[in-house]
């Protein structure tokens, strides 16, 4: 058995359903976890959690749609790019994640009934052959975190190979390089990590994440295999002494990276759901970062206070521009009005967010 | 005795008695919710006697109280012997039980339910079922999950009841068992309604998590002490003690919203034109409204908005475009 990264060891029980049994993500999962016995579900069986503790890891044979859009919300400008869903929940600990009011328990989905993804991916891309698509897997899990495990991405960059006209994003945490070798065009994946200031790093992403350096020397490497990466400040977290730590990141990102390496940085102000305040408080009680000035958006999200998160928005940006980033640079989720107090400019400027991520993700 | 106590099967051994009020033991906790007598009982009594007797525990050397406290006392009082109704020997939960029974039509406010949790959920291995039946708290309501969280506060919070809604529970629960003190001025003579107690609590305890310092400190820090001295009406003390915890919570809001006020106050001075900023600064707009009766109220406000929109001063009406 290879040893497996520390972000997987909690794993404790593995479930899959029969219809998965023999897929290749369950003989790979069985191979890597052999002291775990599978337990299997027949049709119509669910899995009951109950109050587990520990990570179940759960091989699911998918019934819904597996492309869908990104889950944007009206009145502020979103990025438009589509999901891949591949799996669900996260056995990292973040905790201003919002997997955790999402998913109440530990269950780890992955959806191993690949085939079905293929033909779906198949028809989807046949049907519009000359549009271009920005896809992505992180949006309902980390796309790289129980990739030792699965080899889920390793396979999706395969099958899009066949796709030029799909740019694939891995968003992640963690290391894992493991898919780079099966990519046949590194213009068409964009290896991305989450970026933060190193006292949230430290204090908010709890679990096995990958330290800030890991990730930049991670996103080197890919950088120097002919990839562009992307980098997602995203939560942007107001703290005492918020401004000396984005710095601080800053500057590792341009030790690490030139910016004709990086595709795009997204910045997004920590915001959240009433739900999510309540499971960070009880689950993170250190947290006190969920005590700013937040008030409610014309979304209904609890946002912070506009002046206060155009300030450190514009901080960061200026920042990040100092370096020799601009057009790479994006806001997610804000309002024409922010836009133009922070970069200077509203997406329509660009062409519009979608368009212009398009240009930015397939290197226009 | 009520009706619901007449109608419960007394038990076999049951018997009434005679005895001086003196003689009978008052101090058991199953009287949760003894009250003194009122003037009407007291009236009663003097009038037409002890019609109902009061339920004790005679099995021991002396009888004990189960229900009927405020007949005891106008008797006691009146020098005169009790009639009693002996039930018999019975244990800490039966007893409490028959006083919540010969009680239970009474309309119950949220202290006496505490009061009657509070009981029994001091008993070993109690058999909650009979107790939320009578209360009449379902077991997994939001009801009984704040009369839980409340049990958790020293018993003399029990007393201000009142003055603090129990919907503040779980908030009050929320604060260390030390700093409960601090909080006690607040409630001691100002009855606060449930949406301003939860606002208040809400933003004494996120301050307080945020900037480190203790609920108590922090009400120091807003002046709490010298506003409950400060000769205002309770409204106007609970009003300003919000309003300073407020703005120790939402500091950059507060003076944005104080710059506003100030700001659309000159601007529409002397015209009939109201500005309000809608959304807490999120979008930067600002809603001016006017209410005119007329066409001529409706032309006199076309040119007050007129001179308005030739001010100099309007920037400070968006605040948000500077930051």
């Amino acid at each position: 058995m290879t040893a497996l990264p520390a972000h997987l060891h909690g794993i404790s029980r593995v479930v899959v359903d029969e219809a998965v049994l023999d897929t290749p993500i369950a003989c790979r999962v069985r191979e890597k976890l052999p002291h775990l016995h599978p337990e299997i579900l027949a049709e119509g069986q669910t899995l009951t959690p109950g109050l587990a503790r520990e990570d179940i890891l759960y091989l699911k044979k998918y019934r819904g749609r597996f492309l869908r859009h990104c889950p944007g919300t009206s009145h502020y400008r979103c990025c438009g790019y589509q999901i891949i869903h591949i799996g669900e929940n996260c056995p990292l600990r973040c905790s201003y994640c919002i997997l955790q009011a999402y998913f109440q328990d530990r269950v780890l989905k992955v959806w191993a009934n690949q085939d079905d993804l293929w033909t779906e991916l198949d028809q989807s891309f046949a049907a519009h052959p000359g549009r271009r698509y920005r896809v992505g897997t992180g949006e309902f899990t980390d796309s790289l975190v129980l990739e030792a495990l699965t080899g889920f991405s390793r396979d999706l960059v395969g099958f899009l190979g066949r796709y030029p006209q799909v740019c694939l994003e891995l968003k992640s945490k963690v290391v894992d390089l493991s898919w780079m070798d099966a990519v046949r065009d590194p213009s068409r994946v964009l290896p991305a990590w989450s970026m933060n200031a190193p006292f949230i790093v430290d204090q908010e992403e709890q679990g096995e994440c990958a330290s800030l350096e890991e990730r930049l020397i991670a996103a080197r490497t890919c950088a120097q295999a002919g990839f562009r990466v992307c980098l997602h400040f995203d939560p942007v977290i107001h703290f005492p002494g918020w401004q000396d730590g984005y710095a601080r990141t800053v500057e590792m990102i341009f030790d690490h990276l030139r910016p004709s390496q990086i595709a795009y940085v997204s910045m997004g102000s920590f915001r959240h759901m009433p739900d999510l305040k309540r499971c960070i408080s009880e689950n993170f009680p250190q947290s006190a970062y969920i005590y700013g000035e937040f008030v409610t958006g014309v979304d209904g999200k609890q946002r912070l206070l506009r002046p206060l998160r155009v300030e450190q928005l514009r901080f960061l940006a200026g920042k990040l521009q100092n370096g020799g980033l601009d057009r790479q640079l994006y806001l997610c989720m804000e309002s024409d009005e922010v836009w133009q107090a922070v970069l200077g400019r509203t997406p329509d400027e660009l062409g519009g967010l979608y368009r212009h991520l398009m240009a930015q993700a397939f290197g226009d | 005795m009520s009706t619901a106590a007449a109608s419960s099967p007394a038990p076999e051994d049951s018997r009434t008695l005679r005895c001086p009020a003196t003689h009978i033991d008052t101090s058991g906790a199953w009287l949760f919710w003894s009250s003194a007598p009122t003037p009407a009982l007291i009236r009663s009594l003097e009038r037409h006697g002890q019609l109902v007797p009061v339920l004790v525990d005679a099995s021991g050397p002396t009888p004990v109280l189960i229900a009927g406290a405020a007949r005891v006392a106008a008797l006691a009082a009146a020098g005169r012997d009790v009639l009693c109704l002996d039930l018999g020997s019975l244990d800490e939960m039966a007893r409490g039980l028959a006083h919540m029974q010969s009680n239970i039509d009474r309309e119950l406010n949220d202290a006496q339910v505490v009061a009657a949790m509070r009981y029994f959920r001091s008993i070993p291995s109690a058999d909650m079922s009979p107790v939320l039946e009578s209360l009449g708290l379902e077991p997994r309501s939001k009801r009984l999950r704040l009369i839980d969280a409340w049990l958790t506060l020293p018993k003399k919070w029990d007393l201000l009841l009142n003055n603090v809604p129990l919907a503040c529970a779980e908030l009050l629960a929320g604060f260390p068992r030390e700093e409960l003190p601090g909080l006690e001025p607040l409630f001691n003579s100002l009855s606060w309604s449930r949406g301003n107690a939860v606002n208040l609590l809400t933003w004494l305890r996120e301050t307080s998590l945020r900037d480190g310092i203790g609920a108590g400190a922090l009400l120091e820090d807003c002046g709490m002490r010298e506003i409950l001295e400060s000769g205002l009406s309770p409204k106007d003390v609970m009003t300003r003690i919000a309003f300073e915890v407020r703005r120790r919570r939402f500091p950059r809001l507060s003076a944005l919203e104080r710059d506003f006020a100030e700001a659309a106050r000159k601007t529409s001075a002397g015209t009939r034109w109201r500005m309000v900023q809608p959304d807490q600064f999120e979008s930067g707009a600002v809603e001016m409204t006017v209410r005119v009766k007329s066409p001529a109220e409706l032309r006199a406000a076309a040119t007050e908005l007129t001179l308005i929109a030739a001010r100099k001063d309007l920037a400070s009406l968006f605040p948000a475009e500077d930051s």
